[in-house]
């Protein structure tokens, strides 16, 4: 379950709404992506070309690219991109890595709803006021926190599921 | 509260947390115990992950990523191939050369280190060049990729103390070639040694014909590397050109469909979001190091051991070089800058002159056994165990320290660009 660079727990197991929601939040990880290489490239355009720089761009740069990073904070779950030393986990017998995964796993799981449950108090007190150039509430561009580290709890949930079951299983 | 704080982290990533959850985890305890209000922690992670200049991390990588697609490392090879393959030992620089040209357009030295080692190893190994040689020199020579700008590393660094991103790259570009020139001259030692073949001179029009086919990708580094050298970009906007022009190529070689554009850019962001949530875990960390007066009481005890400052340099230089040895190396800056750069200022330095040697000393770790990613990188193109390369790759190290004492002790190689070119 937790091989390195491997998918999302049991991708084929995965209820037909999961997996939606999985590809939709996918897409919105590429979606940000996207907004940021296009808006920086059209910015530069706009200086050179025709020496009329959009202030506002800036501003949504910044914010598509906190909401790309944090949306692909629990895919980097799924996918193991995260840096992390291994070497543990390397060393101990099989049945002790099992039970040292799902030690990691509910910890991770731990810290992400942590993350949710500050991020969300931190969102709701700033919601009165909005930022200067595009006039979202600075709440909305907050929630980029608590909304992605609910994917991130999601995925380790799942993940110590899986692996707990898996225990069971043997 | 310091002690509580490391020996946690340390305990949480032994255990085999990702670093940014660790770093999370050790600080919430820290902020806890001291009673402080954890809602800083989500605040301070937005606050840090809130900068212009970071978005020059994800256009790099997808630069990096997209040139990759194009098949440009072909390309570049068979260039480096024609200029400098007559030379005894032909394929060792050749990869130096190829890595030097690839590190004008790419900002990591993992992606510059898969890219050149999926072509050059093999065809070392088949001109009979010994496999740890052929590791060794894939995986030194890649280094020089966050070096010589663009750099992601130099990104992230620049926007964490404020330093202009602009003058970092500049800084870099010394020591850049005077790491190639020691690779260059390890490469001819070893070929004299291990006798290895060389291939035969290319006529001119060989050479014309590898210029021309090499022609749109040595556009990509005269645009990039030029365009930051020049002043004419910013790093971020020098980017999101590295991006157009790399994304124009991929699609002009009919390399990529739309498809591998979607799965690419995703990809792109996982590997930029796990970077970058570092830095934004980071922060609550080194917030509580900074209250509990570290970098002072640190900045104390290295004057203890000595006033000079060129010994208290040279104690920093070995403290960043054994912590890279156990931590990689983005993570292992990001943790270490808000403590060193201040020391900086209290020893006299120039920041950039600085933060250039704390870049290649970090850069040194990514090649260190028994942590060092790209070894590991590079090792994996080839299925070779870590071991193969565990003797000479110390070699390198050695060549690469003695580019960094050098950098450390010569202002003038960071410093000249800059000054020069903000002129």
């Amino acid at each position: 379950m937790s091989a390195p660079g491997g998918t999302l727990p049991q991708r084929d197991g995965l209820p037909g709404v999961l997996r939606l929601a999985t590809e939709a939040l996918k897409a919105a990880v590429v979606g940000a992506f996207a907004l940021v290489v296009v808006t920086s490239f059209l910015q530069v355009v706009a200086r050179y070309v025709f020496a009329w720089p959009f202030a506002w761009a800036e501003e949504l740069v910044r914010l598509a690219n906190i909401w790309c990073v944090l949306l692909a904070v629990g895919f980097g779950i799924a996918y193991s991109a995260h840096f992390r030393i291994g070497i543990l986990s390397d060393m101990l017998p099989p049945r002790l890595r099992r039970v040292l995964d799902i030690v990691v796993q509910g910890l991770m799981a731990l810290i992400a709803l942590g993350m949710v449950v500050l991020g969300a108090s931190f969102v709701q007190r700033t919601m009165m006021t909005s930022t200067p150039m595009l006039g979202i509430p600075h709440g909305i561009a907050y929630a980029a926190v608590p909304v992605g580290f609910a994917a991130a709890l999601a995925v380790s949930l799942a993940r110590l599921v899986a692996a707990l079951r898996d225990r069971e299983a043997r | 509260m310091l002690a509580s704080l490391f020996l946690s982290f340390a305990a949480l990533l032994l255990l085999g947390l990702p670093i940014a959850y660790a770093l999370l985890l050790s600080a919430a305890l820290a902020l806890y115990v001291a009673g402080i209000d954890l809602s800083i922690v989500p605040q301070r992670m937005f606050n840090s992950l809130d900068s212009f200049p970071l978005v020059a991390v994800p256009l790099f990588v997808f630069a990096g990523e997209l040139m990759n697609k194009a098949g440009v490392s072909r390309r570049l090879i068979a260039l480096a191939i024609a200029l400098v393959g007559h030379f005894k030992g032909g394929l060792g620089h050749v990869n130096v050369v190829s890595s030097m040209l690839f590190a004008g357009i790419s900002g990591s030295a993992t992606a510059d280190a898969a890219a050149l080692g999926k072509v050059l190893i093999p065809a070392m190994q088949r001109e009979k060049y010994d496999l740890d040689f052929a590791i060794a020199i894939t995986a030194a020579s890649a280094t020089i990729g966050p070096i010589i700008p663009p750099s992601i590393i130099m990104v992230v660094y620049g926007s964490m103390t404020n330093l202009s991103i602009g003058q970092l790259f500049l800084a870099g570009v010394v020591p850049g070639f005077l790491m190639g020139a020691s690779f260059l001259l390890l490469s001819y030692l070893y070929a004299i040694r291990r006798n290895y073949p060389s291939h035969s001179p290319a006529s001119w029009r060989e050479l014309r014909q590898a210029f021309r086919q090499a022609f749109f990708p040595l556009m990509a580094v005269a645009i990039v590397f030029g365009g930051i050298v020049g002043g004419v970009f910013t790093p971020t906007e020098a980017g999101a050109v590295a991006v157009a022009y790399t994304l124009l190529l991929s699609l002009a070689y009919d390399r990529i469909s739309l498809r591998d554009l979607y799965e690419t850019a995703f990809r792109c962001a996982l590997l930029t979001s796990a970077i970058l949530i570092i830095l934004g875990a980071a922060s609550s960390f080194s917030w509580v190091v900074a209250r509990a007066q570290l970098p002072g009481l640190l900045g104390t005890a290295i004057v203890e051991i000595s006033p000079n400052a060129a010994v208290q340099l040279l104690v920093i230089i070995l403290f960043i070089l054994v912590i890279g040895m156990f931590l990689e190396g983005m993570a292992a800056m990001i943790i270490l800058i808000p403590v060193l750069s201040p020391m900086s200022l209290s020893m006299g330095m120039d920041p950039i002159h600085f933060a250039t040697v704390v870049v290649v000393g970090i850069v040194i770790g990514t090649i260190t056994p028994p942590m060092g990613l790209l070894l590991y990188v590079t090792c994996g193109v080839v299925e070779a165990p870590l071991r193969t390369v565990t003797r000479i790759i110390w070699v390198f190290v050695a060549a690469m320290v003695a580019v960094l004492l050098l950098t450390a002790y010569v202002p003038a190689i960071t410093t000249f660009l800059p000054t020069l070119l903000a002129r």
